[in-house]
């Protein structure tokens, strides 16, 4: 006999047949005894929860019992979705249009500025290429160049000169002895003349603005413009008597 | 007692929120189902009922059977709210109540009906602690759930093969512990 047969049996609530169908009736009803068929203790809480939910469903329109298709389809809402969301704006500080139209100005003034600083812009900064002609006599070169621009001051001299003036104007002589290691430096620097001309020219006039006139560097550029080359031409006659000085000395 | 051909009838009212439907059936299923929450050895076997319940009322518009299928599905409901309730206990372990406050709020019946009940559950817990999960499923459903083979094998979802194997090797397994004296009926 299957084994399966006998519990079928007992399941049915037949009376066993062999010694081990009773031991197996034997825990069925012990099964039974442990854990009887009794209502729950929260039987009254689990209905009302029951019922009010059932109602629940019932009084918000929704039919407990839905229907098998959807062949009517959708009822459509009297109010529907927005068609169009409104587009968010991440960054809270630009919700206004004056705060756009700020931050609009202030990313072209950066944008002009930061180009101005690096001379970028037409017309602006201390760059060779600015439009204006430098005219270079060509008397000046001469063979003895070293010697007609040794006396040439530096700029470096002129500027110790402005910040130190009761010492140079006491003493001609260490002037001259200034003037004469410059000839050294500058005899060195003679080949580089020609073709630093423009360069020395302004560092010449700008050495001459600080000493001589201190005006002068309020001036705006346009007048800048000319002075220097005003002024380099002033610094080209000017090396050319300290080079007749030198010689004199 | 089944509800047999009024089970119609009281499905169609009970989907309409009629108070008596819920009566009927909640009074017809809920002792087999609470018998077998407190044997799967669950910390609150009525709460797993009552929320059983719960998903039946919201759920119940897509029920399609007779009274033998809804009581299936109702142990389905039940089975796996017991197996969140495996889940969640391995996730968060408790401390065990002390036993003073466990007498406070023991049961006030019958003391000797209460103790020979206690004896035989100890006696069918070390039984039933031989058994797979599986195994220990499918014995009580047919004991306790009085569900058939095709039923469980609804509920368990499996084939009706393999539940009827789980049977054959639960049966042998009773047997092998009650004969090795692991258990004195």
């Amino acid at each position: 006999m299957d084994p399966d047969d006998g519990f079928e049996r007992l399941l049915r609530g037949e009376t066993p047949e062999s010694p081990d169908e009773r031991m197996l009736d034997l825990f069925l009803q012990d099964v039974r005894g442990a854990f009887p068929a009794e209502p729950p203790r929260a039987r009254e809480a689990h209905l009302d929860g029951i019922v009010r939910a059932a109602r629940l469903l019932a009084d918000k329109g929704e039919p407990v019992a839905r229907p098998a298709s959807n062949a009517d389809g959708r009822v459509p809402h009297a109010s529907g979705l927005p068609k169009r969301r409104r587009m968010t704006v991440k960054v809270r500080v630009l919700r206004s249009m004056t705060a756009k139209v700020i931050a609009g100005l202030v990313v072209l003034m950066s944008m002009f500025g930061g180009l101005a600083f690096a001379g970028a812009l037409p017309g602006t900064g201390d760059s060779g290429d600015d439009g204006t002609e430098v005219v270079v006599p060509q008397d000046v070169v001469t063979d003895d160049q070293g010697d007609d621009v040794a006396e040439a001051p530096e700029a470096d001299d002129v500027e110790d000169e402005a910040e130190e003036p009761a010492d140079d104007e006491g003493s001609e002589d260490s002037e001259s002895d200034d003037q004469g290691e410059d000839a050294d430096d500058q005899g060195e620097d003679a080949d580089d003349q020609g073709e630093d001309a423009d360069d020395q020219g302004e560092d010449e006039s700008e050495s001459e603005d600080d000493s001589q006139d201190e005006s002068e560097d309020e001036s705006e550029d346009d007048s800048q413009d000319e002075s220097e080359s005003e002024s380099e031409d002033d610094s080209q006659d000017e090396s050319v008597d300290g080079g007749d000085q030198g010689e004199d000395d | 007692m089944a509800l047999g051909e009024s089970f119609d009838g009281v499905l169609e009212a009970a989907r309409v929120g009629a108070e008596w439907a819920w009566r009927a059936l909640y009074s017809e299923t809920a002792p087999a189902l609470l018998r077998y929450a407190r044997a799967s050895q669950i910390p609150d076997p009525e709460d797993v009922v009552g929320d059983a319940f719960l998903r039946v009322v919201s759920h119940l518009a897509s029920f399609e059977g007779d009274e033998r299928g809804f009581r299936a599905w109702l142990f389905t409901l039940t089975r796996n709210r017991i197996m969140d309730e495996h889940r969640k206990r391995v996730r968060r372990r408790t401390e065990p109540l002390p036993v003073e406050v466990l007498v406070e709020i023991g049961d006030r019946g019958d003391v000797e009906v209460e103790a020979m009940r206690a004896l035989a559950e100890d006696r069918v817990r070390l039984v039933l602690g031989r058994l797979t999960p599986d195994q220990r499923d499918v014995l009580l459903l047919r004991i306790l759930g009085g569900l058939t083979i095709e039923e469980i094998a609804t509920v368990v979802r499996k084939r009706t093969g393999a539940v009827k194997a789980l049977q054959a090797r639960g049966i042998a397994a009773v047997r092998d512990g009650i004969e090795q004296g692991a258990v004195t009926l």
